[in-house]
């Protein structure tokens, strides 16, 4: 059978006479052309419509096989450095982590910076140019590389060389805006992605604080679907927490590692039928090995790993210490220090331990602990030197003899042992840590409710940011100074630059005591992350600022 | 039933129709055809003043874009996101059709029920026919479900009684129980609304509502059908809080919202038995709405008399945990066969629990399937036994003899349908292994307004607002806040509203586990503050509304 989205098929198709006997067969063949082709684009929409049936199935952009780009020369712009933006560009100096910024977006190669280029808005809604720009639909005598020849990056397509001095592009004059001359070109871009937010009228609508486009955001709305309608299995999990957070997966429902490769510094898992890239920054699952079998959904990467008493290493190895707050203890405490190294266990009017935090909140805990012992006829202490085998010729608890516990051992694994489920993260390695920390309590709403869900933040103390005050009296800065995070986080305000310290250099009413901040938000690589920390002293002025954090880190 | 067809919004001579298209989408299609032509023959004039431009360019541009529109419209018609952002792509039965698929089934809507006080002029036996209505100054009309005799002394079964009052131009009065003629909240009429009954017996004085109407409930829009996919589409388990919440709701379609308290929740005290005080895993505190306003029902008892002094005695009624299980709180005492208004005065409320239940369900068991360690844990549960104290007063002209043993009614608020789901998050075959599920009503936080005064035009109708107001508060879902802006809102969605004088001043209660009350005012919102202690956090804690608790004045402008 014929393929009529194939022009010679199509006009062959309507009869001999077009070709053999009319004189104007140029114009049928273009008409035969374009009706082939248009619909082979309605036959492309109905394709699209199918996939979008299923979620593992449906395409996050829907593809124009040609599209019209129209230039005229007073909408272009030279670079670098009067750039124009486009619709919906923010003008002027660009705000952190905007991915198009002068000097860093134009890059070709990731390498070399170029001059020398124009600019154009194009309208909003086209992601991508998977193809190349022609300058014809038949037989192209001008071919344009994409990233070779040009860019297209927040709706802006930049050129690297002037489409109006190539002599092979056809120009036309056309009639300005207000009745000015202009020039006008026609190029043709080919497989053309655009966002119709087919996947949010589909799926995404369903779960709104899910963000994000593309091939992520539809793994991360399949990851959840999965855990969603399937239940809360521990691989489910695992995978909804690294698709959110947009560490790499594995596509197909089954496939073999073939090979682990390096190339570039980044590494590549060469699975029989796909090859992925580690993102930099990024480290492997130890389990990916050659010859694994691995499925769908699972984590290529220990960028978010989930972890309970059975998986893996204890989760508790690598932590220095847990405080356990309200969530986890019921009293009238604020938190309690379990520390991860062997501690003495004392025995006076029972058993006790080391246990960090405030005085109050500690000797709170061992009194209800007397108390339950009092009241059940139980002994903490009888459970711990039975439990360590430390007991006498008759079976009874040897208190003569010393006891050492790990306190976070014993909380992990006497105390909540099969209750937790722990969630690690690298903030610093994750692609899009924003959405998993938008979705945290979307996690908390799929895990078992019978038990609790701990997310542990490995943060890089490796970086600096720069502290500006964000409260209403705030005086704009003139400069920045970076803070070590390490400084921030043992609140070693002294430690501070000089210029930062003077963002909280006014007085107070009297002119006496310096102002500072009581409580500091961190706003680390995801911005949304909010760890409070009391930096109030005696000799300052508690008030209740909060400070804005500018990382350093450039793209 | 429009078919997907009919919905797909397409009238021919209606929509081939140019205008529908940007002039961007018309170029970029006739730029298509022009290039593919001047592409294979350059010298031919396809310009906009040329024949072929007319003839084919032009024409063939339109016929791809309405293919593609068309395109466009059935991939609409396969997301429900579209359906509901452009509601003329399928009505109400295609939604429903669809939705069907992933088990959401549209609420109905209930029709409110209510008594009617009949005040009449002689004692006479009463026939009220199954064709007698009672009907609202606004219109509404409510209907008895049946034919009634009333009489003074009630021979069968089914026969209403005819009770001596003393109110001014009448001696007797009998109370018929209705049902609205339709669906709606706008049906929950306050107690004391004046109505007119039809046909009207002989010796009719006047008939008012007797108390606030109850259960009246509005079919469910689209949006909201479409706001319960997600959770439908969850798990059938009773696992982690989405698999609960969808499996109790479509099992209890009553069940309106449910708040999750698991192992670390705020409001959690039953897993914390252990010498650490730990909170442990396994352990479920659901907070079940199951009616969006105050359902108040009555058990029949017997007091006993534990104290007189003079023409003042004092009783004792035993509410066992069947008896109105997991009510919120004791609404009236009052003598056998007497109206809810003679009430004795309530004394106090003393709260326990019995939590040991036989394999059958029974009362008699020793197993216990909910671990609960204090009074506390249990209120509001079908756990929760209550004894009340209350007190009736002589006449002080006489010598008084009290009974040692009384038949009392009491009247509850409560949430109906607790039992039932306690009963299916306990079955072995539906309950996680090593997993205690205890159901309990939602923590009430009782609200009221002060006087609200709205202008508008002739004719707009208060029964509206007030329903208005009804169902945007108890519809607040728990860890919500009621908000006066969204308050104000819903007046001005009403026909005929031009503008709400404010302040608004909203008044709460909340009716802590505790035993304590935790009062809530507030000219711009209302907030369920957080105590653990008292087990009142914002996830387990609801607002309830009455319509008698709305007070509107309409100013006419």
């Amino acid at each position: 059978m014929a393929d009529l989205t194939h022009p010679d098929n199509f006009l062959d198709y309507l009869s001999s006479f077009w070709t053999q006997v009319f004189q104007d067969d140029g114009a049928v063949r273009g008409i035969a052309a374009a009706d082939a082709h248009q619909l082979a684009q309605l036959y492309q929409d109905f394709v699209e419509s199918v996939a979008a049936l299923s979620i593992q199935t449906i395409t996050p952009f829907h593809r124009e096989l040609t599209y019209p780009i129209v230039l005229r020369k007073t909408t272009f712009s030279e670079g670098p450095d009067t750039i124009r933006f486009g619709k919906g560009i923010e003008w002027g100096a660009q705000p952190s982590r905007t991915a198009f910024r002068e000097g860093v977006t134009f890059v070709y190669g990731g390498m070399e910076k170029r001059s020398g280029l124009y600019y154009v808005g194009i309208p909003a809604g086209v992601q991508n140019i998977q193809g190349g720009i022609f300058n014809r639909l038949i037989n192209p005598s001008v071919f344009l590389v994409r990233d070779n020849d040009f860019i297209l990056k927040d709706g802006i397509l930049s050129f690297k060389q002037d489409p109006f001095t190539n002599p092979l592009i056809a120009k036309r004059t056309v009639a300005g805006p207000n009745g000015s001359i202009d020039e006008e070109v026609v190029l043709w871009a080919s497989d053309t992605q655009f966002d119709h937010s087919t996947l949010f009228n589909h799926y995404g609508f369903l779960f709104p604080t899910i963000q994000g486009q593309g091939e992520s955001y539809r793994r991360a709305l399949e990851c959840l679907l999965k855990a969603w309608s399937g239940g809360p299995t521990f691989a489910a999990l695992d995978s909804l927490a690294a698709a959110l957070a947009g560490a790499p997966l594995v596509g197909e429902t089954s496939e073999t590692v073939e090979s682990i490769q390096f190339f570039n510094g980044l590494q590549l898992i060469i699975t029989n039928t796909n090859i992925y890239t580690i993102p930099a920054g990024l480290t492997m699952r130890p389990e990916i090995r050659k010859g694994t079998v691995i499925s769908a959904g699972q984590p290529l990467t220990t960028a978010t790993v989930l972890a309970d008493r059975k998986a893996g290493q204890p989760w508790w190895n690598e932590l220095p210490a847990l405080m356990a707050g309200p969530d986890l203890v019921a009293a009238d405490i604020t938190s309690l220090g379990f520390l991860n190294e062997p501690c003495r266990v004392e025995y006076k009017r029972g058993a006790r331990f080391f246990l960090a935090g405030a005085s109050r909140d500690v000797e709170a805990f061992w009194d209800q602990v007397r108390q339950k012992e009092a009241d059940s006829n139980l002994s903490l202490a009888d459970q711990l030197w039975r439990d360590a085998g430390l007991i006498d010729d008759s079976g009874a608890p040897d208190f003569s003899q010393s006891l050492w516990l790990n306190p976070l051992q014993f909380l992990a694994e006497k105390v909540l042992a099969d209750d937790l489920l722990v969630l690690k993260l690298k903030v610093a390695c994750l692609p899009n840590p924003s959405n998993l920390f938008r979705n945290l309590e979307l996690l908390r709403r799929i895990a078992p409710a019978h038990a609790t869900l701990l997310v542990f933040l490995s943060v890089e103390t490796s970086e600096g940011f720069n502290l500006v005050r964000n409260d209403s009296g705030a005086i704009n800065p003139t400069g920045t100074a970076p803070v070590n995070t390490q400084d921030l986080l043992d609140q070693a305000v002294g430690n501070f630059p000089l210029l930062t310290r003077q963002h909280w250099s006014a007085q107070d009413e009297l002119g006496l005591k310096t102002k500072t901040p009581e409580a500091l938000s961190i706003d680390d690589c995801p911005d949304i992350i909010r760890e409070t920390l009391n930096l109030s002293s005696a000799d300052l002025i508690q008030e209740s600022l909060t400070i804005r954090t500018q990382e350093l880190c450039e793209p | 039933m429009s078919t997907a067809s009919q919905s797909l919004g397409f009238i021919a001579g209606v929509n081939l129709d140019p205008t529908r298209f940007t002039p961007e989408e018309i170029a970029a299609a006739e730029l298509l055809i022009q290039q593919f032509m001047t592409d294979f023959q350059p010298d031919l004039n396809v310009s906009k003043i040329s024949t072929l431009y007319d003839l084919n360019v032009r024409s063939q541009a339109i016929i791809y874009l309405l293919n593609k529109a068309q395109s466009q419209a059935l991939q609409s018609t396969q997301s429900l996101h579209g359906v509901v952002a452009n509601p003329s792509l399928a009505n109400d039965s295609v939604v429903d059709a669809i939705l069907s698929n992933v088990g959401v089934v549209r609420r109905p809507g209930a029709a409110a029920t209510g008594r009617v006080r009949l005040f009449l002029s002689t004692g006479d036996s009463l026939q009220i026919p199954a064709t007698t209505t009672f009907m609202t100054a606004s219109g509404l009309i409510f209907r008895v479900s049946q034919s009634y005799l009333a009489l003074q002394k009630p021979a069968a079964a089914g026969d209403l009684q005819i009770f001596q009052a003393a109110s001014a131009g009448s001696s007797w009065y009998v109370l018929v129980p209705v049902v609205a003629a339709a669906p709606g909240i706008n049906y929950l009429v306050p107690d004391q609304t004046p109505l007119i009954c039809q046909p009207a017996p002989s010796n009719l004085v006047v008939c008012r509502a007797f108390g606030d109407f109850q259960g009246g409930l509005d079919p469910e829009t689209t949006a909201s059908l479409v706001n319960r996919i997600a959770e439908s589409m969850a798990a059938r388990n009773l696992t982690s809080p989405t698999t609960i919440a969808s499996t109790l709701k479509q099992n209890f379609p009553a069940l309106l919202d449910i708040g999750i308290q698991g192992m670390s929740g705020e409001a959690m005290t039953r897993n914390s038995d252990n010498l650490l005080s730990f909170k442990s895993g396994g352990f479920v505190d659901l907070y079940c709405r199951t009616s969006q306003g105050l359902t108040f029902a009555s058990v029949d008892k017997v007091a006993s008399l534990i104290d007189q002094a003079g023409s003042i005695a004092t009783y004792m009624v035993q509410m066992d945990r069947q008896d109105l299980p997991g009510h919120y709180f004791i609404e009236s005492i009052v003598a056998a066969g007497q109206p809810q208004t003679s009430s004795y005065t309530l004394l106090s409320e003393s709260r326990n629990f019995e939590n040991r239940v036989d394999p059958a369900g029974g009362i008699t068991g020793t197993a216990r399937p909910n671990k609960i360690r204090t009074p506390q844990e249990a209120v509001y549960s079908v756990y929760q036994t209550n004894q009340a104290v209350f007190q009736v007063e002589g006449s002080p002209d006489e010598t008084f003899a009290f009974p040692s043993a009384m038949n009392v009614t009491v009247q509850a608020a409560l949430l109906p349908g607790l039992q039932a789901i306690q009963s299916y998050v306990n079955d072995l075959a539906v309950g996680c292994a090593l997993a205690d599920y205890l159901v309990r009503a939602p923590v009430p936080c009782l609200v009221r307004f002060s006087e609200i005064v709205i202008e508008g035009a002739p004719g707009t109708s208060i029964d509206a607002i007030r329903s208005a107001i009804y169902f945007y508060c108890n519809s607040i879902p728990m860890g919500g806040r009621l908000q006066v802006d969204e308050v104000i809102g819903a007046i001005k969605g009403v026909a005929g509203v031009r503008f709400v004088r404010l302040p608004l001043v909203i008044q709460g209660q909340i009716l802590a586990p505790s035993g304590g009350t935790i009062s809530l005012r507030g000219s711009s919102f209302l907030e369920v503050p957080s105590r653990p202690l008292d087990q009142v956090v914002p996830e387990n804690t609801c607002f309830f509304l009455q319509p008698s608790d709305i007070p509107i004045t309409l100013v006419e402008i």
